[in-house]
């Protein structure tokens, strides 16, 4: 697998919140996110939102990559 | 066999299309909405103002997204006595600053909203959240929206320096508002 976190990371390092690569599942990458900055809590977009945006940046390595899961902490 | 389509689906996306772009900016109103992150007022308002001079044109509002203008969250759309002001009021309107998460999806999304009402509509972005911009405008219906793209951060960076990438968007900006790239 070459599934490069590094833009999709940097990208969420900006408003405060570390990705990290939890598996990948059919073609599906599932990840991870936890705050590790909260000073602006309202500033990290829903996974809903999310997922499509960290699915083109990875596609840039994986062009396979059919789906991205984010588990966000915050909600259930 | 017989086969049976049932004719029910979730409603598909409703895609948008860029409002009219003035052949001249020559005696235009522009209008400046700001979401209240750190900086973008300064930016922006310096951007309509030098654009203005530049063609012609006149700073006609500045205002907040939240009610009555008087108060911004960057995580919500514009509100709605704003739009309608946005509507009376301008011509032209300069948006953002996405350069958050969300702010980047509800700047893009009251961008829409504009212009699908007719009013162009510039999405200020950076460098950082450019891909945010850029997929959740194809996501929301308007992969083309009129996206200006400054340096990151805004915030935290001295006004000589915002006035500077403002003043430099200029040509740009022209650009955006009368061909739509």
């Amino acid at each position: 697998m070459n599934l490069d976190l590094e833009p999709a990371r940097e990208l969420m390092a900006a408003d405060g919140i570390e990705l990290t690569f939890v598996r990948m599942e059919d073609e599906v990458a599932h990840l991870s996110m936890s705050v590790v900055d909260a000073e602006c809590a309202e500033c990290v977009l829903p996974p809903e939102m999310l997922e499509p945006v960290i699915l083109d940046l990875l596609r840039t390595s994986h062009p396979t990559l059919a789906g991205v899961r984010i588990i966000d902490p915050i909600q259930p | 066999m017989t086969q049976i389509y049932l004719p029910d689906s979730a409603p598909g996306l409703e895609m948008a299309a860029l409002a009219t772009s003035p052949g001249s900016l020559a005696g235009k109103r522009i209008a400046v909405l700001d979401n209240g992150k750190p900086n973008a007022g300064v930016v922006m308002t310096r951007a309509a103002e030098t654009l203005a001079a530049r063609a012609g044109a006149e700073v006609s509002l500045v205002t907040k997204k939240g009610p009555q203008g008087l108060s911004a969250n960057a995580a919500v759309p514009m509100a709605r006595d704003v739009l309608e002001r946005l509507l009376a009021e301008s011509d032209l309107v300069i948006t953002g600053a996405a350069d958050c998460g969300s702010c980047t999806a509800y700047s893009v999304q009251d961008a829409i909203e504009l212009e699908r009402a007719g009013i162009p509509a510039v999405v200020v972005t950076t460098t950082m959240f450019e891909p945010i911009a850029t997929t959740l405008s194809s996501n929301f219906g308007l992969a083309g929206t009129r996206r200006l793209v400054l340096p990151h951060p805004l915030g935290g960076t001295d006004t000589p320096t915002l006035h500077e990438w403002a003043d430099a968007a200029t040509d740009q900006l022209i650009s955006l508002f009368t061909t739509g790239s």
